[in-house]
Formats: C-alpha cells, structure tokens, sequence
C-alpha cells in the first residue's frame, strides 16, 4: 500500500475536486470555492469571494428560487445540521448578460467550531441537463414517480375543465334552442345578459345583450313591466303571468303588435339570499289565445243560431198547430214547414253559414215542397249570393207561395206552370234592388182569399232585410203573381 | 198590464218569429205595430201612440238600443227579446226584463206584466 504522505495539502485537494464546492461564512459571505465552482457558474473567484452569496446570485427575493435557497442555509445555521436541496432552480446570469435556467441539486454542510456553525459549505450539482431529459421523458409520456402524480392531477384538472366547458355549452345550446322564451335580466337597473333564439324572436331580433330592459324594450316600461321586474328584485318573490296581453314592436317606426304570453318572472338569489337578477321564461301563448277567442266567438253565435232556429220552429209550430187547424193537416203543414226551412240549413251549413247561392235557395225550397210537381216550376234569374237570414226567409216564402200553389193554384191540377224568375238592379250605395217575380198559369180560376193565413201573411210581410221589403200578391183569375222586392247588400263578403 | 185593447211595438227581424209574437198578442186582445229594422221602429214610436214594446236585441246585426232610449224618453214601458245567451245590457238598460228565445207566451205575458201600464 502507498505510504500515507507526511502531510496532505487540502487547499489542493479542495481545488483539484470535480466537484463544485463554495464555503460560506455565518453571515453568507463567499468565503472562497474551488475550480469546479467557478466553471459550473462561470464566474471568476474574484468577483465572488467577498460577497453574500445572495448578491454574487442574486434573484427575485420573491422568488421560489430565492426562499428555497436562504430557507436551506436558515435551517442550517439555526439548527447546526446538514440540509439539502434535492432540486432547486436558480438561474445564473451568464457574462454575456442575460439569465440561463438551471436546475441544481445542493448539500448544505455547517463546519461546526466549539459547537457553533462556524463556515457552510455547499456542495452543488448542475443538473440541468437532467431535468431537461426528465422535461423530455415527461412529454414523451415517460415520467417519474413523483412527477406521474402532478401530470396525472393537472390531467385530472384539465379533464374536468374540459367537461365543465362541455357541459356549459351543452346547456347553452339548451336554453338557446328552447322552445319557451328564457332571458336572464340583472341588478337594479335591469339589464339583459342572455337571451335565448325564442326571445329574440319575440322582441323582433332587437338586440338587447347589455342593455337594460328600458333602453331595449322602451315600450314595456308604460306597460308597467318594468315596476314588475322592480317588484320581483326588490320582493323575492316570482311573478306569474297567464294570457298577459303585451305590445311588442320592432326597430324603427313598425306599429306594435299584441302578444299574449304565458310567462314567470322568477328571482335569482346570491348565496347570502339577495336577489341578483331575474330568469325570464315563458311562451308566446298568442295563436291559441287567438283561437280560444274564435272558438268562444264560434260557440257564442252557434248558440244564437240555435235559439233563433229554435225560435222559428216554436213560431211555425204555434202556426201550424192552431185552433183551428184539423191535427192530421197540422202535422202535416208543419212537417212541410220544417223541411223547407232544413232545406234552407242544409245550403247554408254547405257554406260554413257565410251566404248561400240564391238560385240554389229557391230549388231547394222548391224541391222540398213541389215534390213531384218541381218539374212544372221553372226557376230563372242571375247568381247571386244572399245572407243566411235573408236565404231562410226567402226559403220559407217560396214554400209559403209552393204551398198555396199545390193547394189552390197551378199545381193543384196536371197542367198549370209557376214560373219564377228574379232580376237585380245595379248597385246604389252598396245595396242592390232584387225583384222575385213568381207568376203562376195554367191553374184553376183563382179566387181572392177569404181568410188570410200565416202563409199569406208571411209572404206579405216580405224578407228578411235590412230595408223594408215589399210585397204585392196579385190574385190575378189566371194564375196568383207576386211580386217581391228587397233592398240587400249589393256583395256578401 | 192588461193586454187587450193594448198598442204593442214589436222590433223583431225574422218574420216568422214577429208573425207568431204577432199572432199570441192578438190573441190576447192587443193590437200589433211590427217593425222589421231599428228605423222603422223609431219611425213608428214618432208616428204612433204606443203602450208597451218587445225589442229584438240584435236586429240585422246592429243592436236596438237606440230604440230603447226612444221609448224611455216617452216613459213607454218596454222588454228584450234575445237569442243571444247573455242579458248584459249597457248599464243605462240595467233591470230591464230579458226574455232569451225560444220564449212562450207565458214568458211574454209575464214580462209584459211585470213592467206596468205606461205611466202618462
């Protein structure tokens, strides 16, 4: 074995090392370092021996860097034993200027002297470039123990970011594509901060995002919408509305236009339960508001229809089936009267009970009483529509003049002939003079009545307009001619 | 009010519903003025001494209350007829008696009987 050397020059050792060694005094002052040092942080000696070692590198005190390295030697003074840093970055300026990152690992060992620290030295390992191949093998999906569970928390923090963003928009596109209307309005002041498709649409595409419900929607504000929302802030307590009426318009001049909404306006409550806004949702209810209307106007005039038909049928039974009247002939005369009059009904439910043709009025009254005999009755005369009522009183005269006819007049033998004919004027102020002429022939001699009877006296008392209607009944020998003329309206809608 | 001897106003657009309205106040004993539209109604009211009426509500789709104010300004007692289902008359023609159709003649003689002969 070598023979120990008599005495071992240290100061030699200490600089010969590969190893970078730096001593510190208590108070951080560089004492002195060894080569090794000096290459790992390429300084010269003389800028570094002398100085705090803070200020030879100096660092943002702020610094991770800078707390990790002072806590180190703290720990070291304080508690006289060794202390390391497994990593620890901290840059160094390079002599060009500028910073180079680097990650070092460093022992801090105290040189204890009658129990005091009397110097520290640091021995630092550059590993620089392990950490880079460590940054390296991590991104290529190969990764240490320690550093696995901090990629696998940030993945795990990435993922649920991830599906909070989906699910935010999920919801987005929920409420956007809502049938109903939502909105979100805020503060006191009332302002929109979202507004789905459905809303939009019912404020005709104005843009309200950031605007307060006045500047946006300034005609709701009389309508006391406004004072509602300022209800339900300052209250807590949600608004709901059923069938409310509101005029909505547009931009610019265009008139405003009724809506009816089904809607709540419901409170939205911070977590200390004051209100910060309002959630707007609801339905434009307007359509079947509107058909609620026309099915009530329906069932209102169907009702009338009813009575009044009612009415006309007590009114023919009570003519029918008077005093004087044999009870087989009544019936009889009274089956005959209902059938005319449902022939009249039958025309005008074909027409949704708007009008009814006249030509087509007068067959039908025609038909449902001649009979057989409808063949001998000519009908002639231009088409024109007449109004419900106006076509059942026609429909009844006709029957009435039928009626006698088949009784008394030309077809109460094989060979007599009715011929009905019917002109009408030109228009005066919207109303046009129809003449109905029915002209009988070929009947027996007529007498003039003796006794006037409702059939008479319904023809007489002429239509059912809206001017008085004239009648004259002619008890001409060859054959009755009356002749009817009426005031209508010169087109029905 | 005793009917017979009676001057009626009837303002009724249908005429069968009028002559048969017509024929049951005859019967009992009144005489009948008919009016088919509102003015020949007034037309008659001006024209004619008249005891009592029956106003048809809705005439030819205009309502007859015109000839209502005709008559009260006459103190001419009078009722309504209507086929609509409602009695809700402005208020100036609140308690006045409403017969709905198909009304009989009871119903007739009842109203008539409750308003009074006309107090001249």
């Amino acid at each position: 074995m070598l023979a120990r050397p008599a005495s071992i020059d240290f100061e030699t050792l200490f600089a010969a090392s590969p190893n970078p060694y730096v001593l510190l005094a208590p108070d951080l002052t560089i004492v002195t370092m060894n080569q090794a040092y000096l290459d790992a942080t390429m300084r010269e000696r003389h800028e570094l021996v002398g100085r705090k070692m803070l200020d030879a590198f100096p660092s943002d005190p702020a610094s991770e860097s800078h707390q990790l390295l002072q806590g180190s030697l703290d720990r070291v003074l304080r508690t006289g034993a060794r202390d390391e840093l497994a990593l620890i970055r901290y840059d160094i300026e390079l002599p060009s200027g500028g910073y180079d990152e680097r990650y070092w690992s460093a022992t801090h060992s105290p040189l204890l002297h009658e129990g005091q620290v009397a110097y520290i030295l640091q021995h630092t390992v550059d590993v620089t470039e392990l950490q880079r191949l460590r940054t390296f093998a991590a991104e290529a999906g190969h990764y240490t123990r320690d550093e696995a569970g901090v990629f696998e928390r940030a993945h795990a923090v990435q993922e649920a970011n991830q599906t909070l963003s989906r699910e935010t928009q999920r919801l987005r596109t929920l409420f956007e594509q809502a049938p109903g209307f939502i909105a979100v309005i805020t503060g006191p002041e009332l302002r929109f901060q979202l507004a789905n498709a459905a809303y939009r649409r019912l404020v005709a595409n104005r843009d309200v995002i950031g605007k307060t419900v006045a500047e946006a929607l300034p005609e709701v504000v009389d309508q006391g919408f406004t004072t509602l929302l300022d209800r339900v802030l300052t209250t807590g307590e949600p608004f709901i509305g059923r069938s409310v009426s509101v005029m909505l318009g547009a931009e610019g001049d265009e008139p405003l236009e009724e809506r009816f909404l089904d809607f709540i306006y419901q409170p939205i409550f911070a977590g200390d339960g004051t209100t910060l806004g309002v959630f707007v949702q609801g339905h434009d209810v307007t359509e079947q508001r509107r058909a609620k209307d026309h099915q009530q106007l329906l069932i209102h005039e169907l009702n009338h229809r009813v009575k009044n038909t009612l009415s006309i049928v007590q009114a023919l039974a009570m003519q029918s089936f008077n005093d004087s009247a044999e009870p087989a002939a009544a019936r009889q005369t009274f089956d005959a009267r209902l059938n005319a009059l449902s022939a009249a009904h039958n025309l005008l439910t074909m027409e949704n009970w708007e009008s009814a043709g006249l030509p087509e009025t007068i067959k039908a009254s025609v038909a449902a009483t001649a009979g057989a005999n409808v063949e001998r009755v000519s009908i002639l005369g231009p088409n024109i529509v007449v109004a419900p009522q106006t076509a059942v009183s026609i429909a009844m005269t006709i029957h009435e003049l039928c009626t006698n006819a088949i009784k008394y007049g030309a077809l109460s033998n094989e060979a007599g002939t009715v011929d009905v004919r019917w002109t009408v004027s030109p228009e005066t102020d919207g109303l046009v003079d129809l003449r109905i002429d029915w002209c009988e022939s070929g009947g027996p001699a007529v007498p003039p009545p003796t006794r006037r009877g409702f059939g008479t006296r319904l023809i007489e008392r002429g239509l059912s307009a809206e001017l008085r209607s004239t009648v004259t009944l002619d008890f001409d020998p060859s054959g009755l001619k009356c002749t009817i003329i009426a005031k209508l309206p010169a087109a029905i809608e | 009010m005793t009917l017979a001897g009676a001057t009626i106003l009837i303002l009724e657009d249908e005429p069968i519903i009028g002559l048969a309205l017509e024929d049951m106040l005859e019967r009992q004993g009144a005489h009948v003025l008919f009016a088919s539209g509102i003015e020949e109604a007034s037309e008659l009211i001006a024209a004619e001494q008249i005891d009592s009426a029956i106003l048809d509500v809705n005439v030819h789709g205009l309502q007859s209350y015109p000839v209502a104010s005709m008559l009260a300004e006459r103190a001419v007692p009078y009722i309504f007829a209507t086929g609509y289902g409602d009695r809700s008359h402005p208020t100036e023609f609140d308690g006045i008696p409403t017969i709905s159709k198909p009304y009989s003649s009871e119903d007739i003689r009842l109203a008539l009987g409750s308003i009074g002969p006309k107090s001249s």
